[in-house]
This record gives C-alpha cells, sequence and structure tokens, in this order.
C-alpha cells in the first residue's frame, strides 16, 4: 500500500516513519508541504494520503477535487469533527502522536474499502424469474461497457454536459452491485462535474478501474452462473 | 390502477415493471423516451399513477411535474437532494435507486390512499402543486432533518453556510440546522431579495445585516467575509443613499 503523508513536524514525520515502516506492504513517502503533495500525485499513484490537519485541511476545503478518490486520513492534536462534513471527508481523524493503533486502523479500513462485488438486489427483484434476471444481468453488462468505452473519450473531448450523463447513470449500478466505495466515489466526481471542477487525472482514471472491477463481476457472475443473452 | 413508468435507464424500467406485474398494476406503457411520455400524459386522462426520474436528457421529471400537476406521482431516482423540492409538486413518494420492492410497495399503497380520497390529495386536487418559483414571498421553510421536514421561519435565519455536502443554517432563535442539500438548491426556494450571495460559500439575510465594509458584513454579532465577485449584486439589492 502505497502512503503519502504530508507533515511539517520533523519529529511527527519520524514518529510516523518509525510506526509504519513495521508494516511490511506500505511503502511511505513523506512531503512537508501541500504543494508537493500536488506535485506528488500528479506523477505517482497512491493509496491512500495520510495529512496533519494544520498543514493540510485548508487546502483541502479548497482544493477537495484534486484529491478526489484518494482516500485520505487526518492527524491533529486537536481533530476538527467539522471536516466530516465535507464533500469528501477523510475516513478517519487521529488524534497526535500517531501510534500503532493508527495504522492498523488505516489497513483496516483500506481493506474494509475493498470491493466484494454481489448480485444480491437483482436476485432478489427477480426471484422466480430467471429469463429476467439473465436480461438485467446483461443490461448491466452493456451499460458498464458503455461507460468504459465512454468516459476516455467524453473527458478527452471535454464533454462535461455527456460525461455527467454517463457518470449519473452508473453511480446507481454500484449500489445495485454493492460496490459502496465506488457509489460515494462516482457520486463525488458527479458533484464535481456539476460544480464545474475540473478532475484530476487519478480521479479519471479511477472512474474507468472502478467500472472495469465491476465488468469484471459481472462477467465473472454470467460464466459462473452460465447465463445467455437471448 | 393504470400507470406508466417514464425513466431513460432500462435497467430501472425492467426493475419497476417487473414490480408493477407483482403488484397486478395495469402497466399502460414504459417510456425511456420522456418527451413520448409527454405525448401520453396530454392523450390519457386514465393515468392514475406515473413512475418518475428526475434526470433526463431533454426533458426532466421536474418539466412533467410542471405541465402536469394534477398527475398523481411517484419518483424514482438517485439523487438525494431533491425531495423537498420534489415534495412542492405533492408527489405520493420519493424513492430512492435502486428502489426495494418493499419500498416499492409502500409507495403504491400511498397512491391507492390518496386515489380513495383518504390521503392527503383534498387540497391537492383543489389548488394546483405550489411551484416555488411562483411563490415570491415566502415566510417560511421546511427543510429535511433526520427525516423530518422542520419549518423554519425565513426571518429567523441571517446566514446559510456551504459545508460540503450540507448547509449550516444559522437561526437567530434556536438551534442551528444542518441539512443535505446546496446552497444553490435552497436559494431557489427563498426570496431572491432577501436572501444574497455574499461569498461562494455565504447567504445572508439582508434584514438582518447590521454594517458592511470593503469585504466583511457584520450580521447579527457575527462577520462573514464578501467576495469581490458577490459584492456588487449584494449593493444592489440595499436601499442605498448615495
Amino acid at each position: 500500500m502505497k502512503i503519502l503523508y504530508i507533515e511539517d513536524d520533523v519529529i511527527d514525520q519520524k514518529n510516523c516513519q518509525i510506526i509504519l515502516n513495521q508494516k511490511e506492504d506500505i511503502n511511505l513517502t513523506v512531503v512537508d508541504q501541500f504543494e508537493k503533495a500536488f506535485d506528488f500525485i500528479s506523477k505517482e499513484k497512491i493509496d491512500v494520503l495520510i495529512s496533519d490537519q494544520r498543514v493540510g485541511m485548508d487546502h483541502f476545503k479548497d482544493h477537495w477535487h484534486q484529491f478526489l478518490g484518494i482516500p485520505y486520513f487526518i492527524v491533529s492534536n486537536s481533530p476538527d469533527e467539522n471536516l466530516n462534513t465535507l464533500l469528501q471527508p477523510p475516513l478517519q481523524l487521529f488524534q497526535k502522536p500517531f501510534q500503532v493503533e493508527h495504522s492498523d486502523n488505516i489497513v483496516k479500513k483500506m481493506e474494509s474499502l475493498k470491493a466484494e462485488p454481489n448480485l444480491s438486489y437483482a436476485e432478489n427483484i427477480t426471484e422466480g424469474a430467471p429469463d429476467l434476471l439473465t436480461e438485467m444481468v446483461f443490461i448491466l453488462k452493456s451499460q458498464f461497457e458503455e461507460g468504459i468505452d465512454k468516459i476516455p473519450y467524453l473527458y478527452e473531448k471535454k464533454n462535461t454536459e455527456e460525461l455527467i450523463q454517463v457518470v449519473h447513470k452508473l453511480i446507481s449500478k454500484f449500489s445495485v452491485l454493492s460496490m459502496s466505495e465506488s457509489f460515494s466515489f462516482f457520486n463525488r466526481v458527479e458533484k464535481c462535474l456539476r460544480d464545474q471542477l475540473t478532475l484530476n487525472n487519478f480521479a479519471y482514471k479511477r472512474l474507468v478501474t472502478d467500472l472495469q472491477e465491476g465488468l469484471n463481476f459481472i462477467n465473472f457472475y454470467i460464466k459462473q452462473h452460465e447465463l445467455h443473452n437471448s | 390502477m393504470n400507470c406508466i413508468i417514464v425513466d431513460d435507464d432500462l435497467f430501472y424500467c425492467k426493475t419497476l415493471q417487473s414490480f408493477c406485474e407483482r403488484l397486478d398494476l395495469n402497466l399502460l406503457g414504459v417510456f425511456s423516451d420522456p418527451v413520448k411520455a409527454m405525448g401520453i400524459l396530454s392523450e390519457r386522462e386514465d393515468i392514475d399513477l406515473v413512475f418518475l426520474d428526475i434526470h433526463m436528457p431533454d426533458i426532466s421529471g421536474f418539466d412533467i411535474l410542471k405541465s402536469n400537476p394534477k398527475l398523481n406521482v411517484v419518483i424514482s431516482t438517485m439523487d438525494e437532494t431533491k425531495a423537498i423540492e420534489a415534495f412542492d409538486y405533492n408527489v405520493v413518494d420519493y424513492l430512492l435507486k435502486p428502489v426495494t420492492l418493499d419500498r416499492f410497495i409502500r409507495a403504491v399503497n400511498r397512491a391507492k390512499e390518496r386515489l380513495s380520497g383518504n390521503g392527503n390529495s383534498a387540497s391537492y386536487k383543489e389548488t394546483p402543486a405550489p411551484n416555488a418559483s411562483d411563490n415570491t414571498n415566502p415566510k417560511e421553510i421546511y427543510v429535511n432533518v433526520n427525516k423530518r421536514l422542520v419549518k423554519i421561519e425565513l426571518d429567523n435565519i441571517y446566514i446559510i453556510e456551504a459545508k460540503g455536502d450540507y448547509i449550516l443554517i444559522k437561526l437567530i432563535e434556536g438551534k442551528n440546522q444542518v441539512v443535505h442539500t446546496t446552497l444553490k438548491s435552497i436559494m431557489s426556494k427563498l426570496p431572491e431579495n432577501i436572501f444574497v450571495r455574499v461569498h461562494r460559500s455565504n447567504v445572508v439575510n439582508i434584514k438582518k445585516i447590521v454594517d458592511i465594509e470593503d469585504s466583511s458584513i457584520l450580521i447579527n454579532k457575527e462577520v462573514v467575509s464578501i467576495s469581490k465577485t458577490y459584492r456588487e449584486n449584494l449593493l444592489s439589492k440595499l436601499n442605498l443613499i448615495n
């Protein structure tokens, strides 16, 4: 897991490094300014952002869309609960000093975000009607395929109006697949586009990645249940 | 009960269609094109209930509601921010996608009650659904707080602040309210000569302003900033002596 930590206090930096480096699969980068974090994420993909509240939050409030789709945690001497009302709120607020318990929480939280898609919703509403289930699964498949085809094209052409429509149509489909993180992310992207905020490259790529993940599951389901499109 | 479905999303057309069949509703048509739906709504008078999406290309669900104020409508949408606006049109129910069968049944039962005269349709039939834009001088507003519609007197509001997905309504008396909506959405419900945007994140009640400096306003013992973009508009709303 690739973590970017924004902190200008050298002691806090060291402390966090010591704790997080104890975990085998964590690759930590520390920067001391928010602007450096901007530069970093424009070049490299990260999985998690941890930020000191004071260094980060004024920027987050104004530039949240630059970090759209990147899960983040806040550390502070006095965590501000109001941050939970931000459009993209932190996953958790930690009281300084950063502790082993916090790093465990980050790992657990990130694990819980990993999507385990299912089609229980479609199975329930089509109970006793296998043909309808098949029909609905193939409709979903075509909508995900359409999204994967259209989003890069519309993004490149800067056709925001149509991009909003495509994203909007797909939001609730993630709910159908129980992919709650993707559901929230697509929701934020739609708000961001409607507010005419520019998507960052990370967010744009994640749109396609999340759709592909959903599509992979649908294809797996079709194969597993031997469904055939009539 | 005669009904139609208007939704541009094939997945939800199928979902609602299967629910209608399970409840033995008489489904007269499924329209992915809202323009065609407008056609049938103007031709037929025997449609008891419409399942209507809000966000559709060209024509929105609200356009259909405006043109057909006497329709019994169940909204089916994934947009949770439009509920208050929808209930201004006296819709029967507001369903969030993906819709479950239980929730669908409750909505149909509400529609049946209304059609049989036991629901809240009496005043609805006598007067058209209120349209916010027609209501130029409302004295109060209803906001959805934890699934309750709470009445707030407009004269009691001094500032409304944007807080991400929410707004904070600051009140002169009583507890401030946090509501899941946008500034833009609530402003469409407020008299524009009284509630004026002064900043990307702030709307003020100009009747409560104490004084104005270059870049700030004193209002109910609180100082808020005015951005240059909104300053001229604010001044144009005030009774100024030059």
